[in-house]
């Protein structure tokens, strides 16, 4: 019987224009959206791969010098564009794709594509995720908004009671001949994406598999909640206010909240800003010890601890090069402080992304929105994680530079006349790092994915406890 | 008649409710944009205060002038418009204060500031938003069965036995909708003016006069669907989705196209030319990097080498060649992103939502090209102390003879220009266009 239902609520649905139209259009839009989106994937892909292998080229033919210029030649490190990324953007435009590695300085990751466009990337980019987030529930909507009244007009609701069938049946039939149709949309392009996926990558991780059916299924999860949501609120809802109350929702949920959650996150955990926080390191460094400045107190203590170990009266005595050791330790001293600075920034980034992934148990966007760019790769964390990579290959290179002065430039000899050649540059491996694992992934979005179970429990949970209150009239 | 049509009107509770929650968000964003004026004006007074205090610690410890103007920053402050609170823009990301020191500029011109990415995604919700994206909404929710749902609950012919011309009861309808969300609209800037202490001056009033416009535009789009005279669940579908379009799909799109057309790979080439420009310079023959500089610079070529191992001029030198051979790179990337800047002008034309966008943060000086100014009065500003300082470190004076209560931050005195014609024909053509054809629909219906 609940077949017969379905089989009915399709064909009413395929017949009608409306949807064929808006259905015929989402197509076209989702296909333009993954195929320009992996086109542009490749291209980044391609300029990157180009730009860092000739960038480390330059360090590997450097010439002959001493090993500090050589940290302060400095290498870059280029972002990774994951598998997934063409699916969904997420904060890639607004997040730096290069950052350059010297010594002596965190710099920042820089060039963002939001920094050198106008207010337009403000309204968004066309990607998959944006269509199935935002889009696929308003094709809902437009599927769900009349389902009962309609009924109620036709008298057929009341025929089919008439006739012996439960209203839970009715109810049902309507939500899974809904959700069918949605994924009669959604899984030709989700397996067209899966066979887009760069097979070819050396950077297709064996993980990748997992975390794109991860990506659809949780998907899958997100339109389910939907249409049991819409279903339910036209069943219920006077008919004359049904279409105003779901798209009212929608706009709520998609448009209002996420701005309204950040801008409310951001009052609640500030930011400093970029000048307080690198004012604040200075300061530290400052008070602390500086590589390139001996006449501070703590390097005082460093040097008076070295001449009393090797029992000498001058650093010029020293069997082993003082400003190598000077200079490192400044080194270690900034990034100490650097960290420091540096993790609290984060924390009060991943307090306000965590008020926005609570929010997630109040509008499904959101919980779905986060997961999303997690499992694509383009999330803050993915972001934290690259910097990180980065800024460890920064401090291995400019200490293996630090120890080569250290225990190979003789006491006394100038900076000019020390000098190391290729062999030095080769022992410096190219900057690589592993992203992220599916199952950290998922486990550090454990919020979004709970927020979603959650609103599906509750929403199933009201159909069975008030389906049999469904007017039939 | 009229008053009937009020009251008939607001009597409806989903026309209060909507009202009510569209002024609350409206307050909202205007106390938004009140905080972010607020933390921008904080900023503002630290660097100033910061800046004496810097410049006096290092004057007191360092009497070697070149090795002072290593460290020393002076600032450029770029203050934000009090409009800027309306639309916030691109404000949020990059910064209203440039602190430089005379050592090479490139390296030190492209840092955003600290920000959050989730937060820079949302995007504000600041009145510009509550404009575009939240007042069609309302005019879609007023007038989509304007016609139609006298239609279907029946009272279509009881109008029409009692009036006298049916085209003037829904041009009456329509007045009143409108008459009430202008009057939001105008509210909303009344709290404005004073919360924010907005100036009176011709940039609030071309902000306030493309308001209108923007909301004038979606009255007629709306009003062309109800000619149309469809099912109010046809008309609600259909503007929906118009909205969808215009807002959401359209600009996505052409940020898109743009992007893919107009990419700026420069940006990193141009680090990398600036990192050789200077770093290769020390392993080079100072010969070379001396006759270059004197080339950019002949009025220093009184000033020669001393045969020391190091020479600040030398330092200098260098540090000036990182600029001067990467200016092409830098200049080519410039050039690039005004190239887009104007395509999506161009394009903007066409889309009421993205050109009301990009015309409010033109207003409040919040856009792209106001930094790109920004950008270039701060090349120049960087140039003009560089040029104060290089005879000093060349001469090597006494540090103490400088007059260092001079260098206080300077501020950049900026006024958006009102280009009425660009703000205005767009908008105004549309809806001319759109009514005409609403007209026409609605002769032809024979009403």
């Amino acid at each position: 019987m609940l077949k017969l239902l379905i089989k009915k609520e399709l064909l009413i649905a395929i017949r009608d224009i409306r949807l064929q139209v808006s259905a015929s259009i989402l197509m076209v839009l989702m296909l333009t959206a993954i195929l320009v989106g992996r086109q542009g994937q490749q291209r980044i892909r391609q300029e990157r791969a180009q730009v860092q292998a000739s960038m480390y080229r330059q360090w590997l033919n450097q010439g002959s010098k001493h090993p500090h210029s050589a940290a302060h030649f400095g290498q870059f490190a280029f972002k990774p564009k994951p598998a997934l990324s063409f699916l969904d953007a997420g904060l890639d435009d607004y997040l730096g794709t290069s950052v350059f590695l010297e010594a002596h300085k965190q710099n920042e990751v820089l060039f963002s594509a939001a920094q050198d466009s106008n207010g337009m990337t403000r309204f968004g980019e066309l990607t998959a995720a944006l269509i199935f987030q935002m889009l696929i529930p308003l094709l809902i909507i437009f599927l769900t908004f009349d389902i009962f009244s309609k009924e109620r007009e036709e008298g057929t609701l009341k025929l089919a009671y008439a006739q012996g069938l439960s209203i839970w049946k009715l109810f049902m039939g309507k939500v899974w001949a809904t959700y069918f149709m949605v994924l009669l949309l959604f899984i030709p392009m989700a397996i067209l994406a899966y066979l887009m996926l760069d097979w070819q990558s050396d950077s297709l991780a064996p993980g990748v598999t997992t975390q794109f059916f991860s990506f659809t299924a949780l998907y899958a999860l997100y339109f389910l909640v939907f249409v049991l949501l819409c279903v339910l609120i036209s069943a219920f809802a006077k008919s004359e206010f049904t279409l105003l109350t779901l798209l009212g929702l929608w706009i709520v949920a998609c448009i209002v909240l996420p701005k309204a959650t950040t801008n409310l996150a951001d009052k609640l955990y500030p930011t400093p800003s970029q000048f307080e926080f690198r004012q604040t390191i200075k300061e530290k460094v400052k008070n602390g010890i500086d590589g390139h400045n001996s006449s501070d107190v703590r390097l005082s203590a460093l040097k008076n601890g070295l001449l009393r170990q090797y029992k000498v009266a001058t650093v010029e005595e020293l069997p082993v090069n003082w400003d190598g050791i000077a200079m490192q330790t400044g080194e270690e001293y900034t990034d100490q402080v650097y960290d420091k600075e540096f993790s609290k920034i984060k924390h009060i980034f991943q307090q306000q992304n965590r008020l926005s992934e609570w929010t997630g148990f109040v509008d499904p966007y959101l919980a779905i929105r986060h997961l999303s760019m997690a499992l694509a790769g383009t999330d803050f964390e993915h972001h934290v994680a690259f910097a990180r990579a980065a800024e460890n290959y920064r401090r291995a290179f400019v200490k293996q530079m630090n120890k080569d002065m250290e225990l190979h430039q003789k006491p006394g000899m100038d900076y000019g006349d020390y000098k190391v050649g290729n062999a030095m540059w080769a022992s410096v491996a190219p900057f690589d790092y592993p992203l992220p694992t599916t199952a950290h992934i998922l486990a550090s979005q454990w919020h979004s994915i709970t927020a979603l179970v959650f609103w599906l429990l509750v929403l199933l949970g009201i159909s069975i406890r008030y389906a049999n209150k469904i007017s039939i009239l | 008649m009229y008053p009937l049509i009020v009251k008939q009107f607001i009597r409806s509770k989903t026309v209060v409710l909507a009202v009510v929650l569209v002024l609350i968000m409206g307050v909202i964003s205007l106390l938004i944009g009140k905080q972010f004026l607020t933390n921008q004006e904080t900023a503002i007074v630290e660097v100033t205060q910061h800046q004496q205090e810097h410049i006096e610690r290092n004057v007191r410890v360092i009497d070697e002038f070149g090795l002072l103007l290593y460290y020393l920053r002076f600032a450029l402050v770029d203050a934000p418009d009090p409009l800027a609170a309306l639309s916030i823009g691109q404000r949020d990301m990059n910064p209203s204060i440039q602190s430089v020191t005379i050592r090479n500029l490139e390296g030190q011109q492209y840092d955003t500031d600290l920000n959050n990415p989730t937060n820079l995604q949302s995007g504000n919700l600041d009145l510009g938003f509550v404009i575009i994206y939240l007042f069609p909404l309302l005019i879609i929710a007023f007038t989509y069965d304007l016609f139609s749902q006298e239609e279907e609950t029946g009272t279509w012919q009881l109008v029409a036995v009692q009036s006298t011309s049916l085209r003037r009861y829904l041009w009456y309808k329509l007045s009143v909708r409108a008459l009430l969300l202008y009057g939001v609209l105008l509210t909303l800037f009344a709290i404005a003016i004073p919360l924010l202490s907005l100036p009176i001056n011709k940039a609030l009033g071309a902000f306030i006069v493309l308001s209108l416009l923007y909301v004038a535009f979606w009255f007629a789009l709306s009003f062309w669907m109800v000619s149309l005279q469809r099912s109010s669940n046809f008309n609600a579908v259909a503007l929906l989705s118009l909205w969808v379009v215009l807002a959401i799909l359209l600009p996505a799109f052409t940020n898109n196209f743009l992007a893919n057309k107009y990419p700026v790979p420069e940006a990193l080439s141009t680090m990398v030319k600036q990192r050789d420009g200077y770093h290769e310079k020390w392993d080079m023959n100072k010969e070379m990097t001396m006759n270059k500089f004197y080339a950019h610079y002949p009025q220093y070529r009184k000033y020669t080498l001393s045969g020391d191992d190091f020479d600040w001029l030398w330092y200098y030198a260098m540090q000036q060649m990182g600029d001067d051979e990467s200016q092409q790179q830098s200049e080519a990337m410039r050039k690039k992103i005004r190239q887009r800047e104007r395509a999506s002008r161009g394009l903007a034309l066409a889309l009421p939502t993205l050109h009301t966008q990009l015309q409010f943060n033109d207003l409040a000086r919040t856009s792209l090209s106001n930094h790109l100014t920004f950008l270039d009065q701060t090349r120049a500003f960087h140039e003009r102390i560089r040029l104060y300082f290089y005879p000093k470190i060349f001469e090597n004076v006494s540090v103490k003879e400088e007059n260092w209560q001079q260098f206080r931050p300077e501020y950049l005195l900026e006024k958006p220009t009102v280009n009425w014609p660009t703000i205005v024909l767009p908008l105004l053509i549309t809806i001319v266009v759109i009514s005409i054809v609403s007209v026409v629909n609605l002769r032809k219906a024979k009403l």
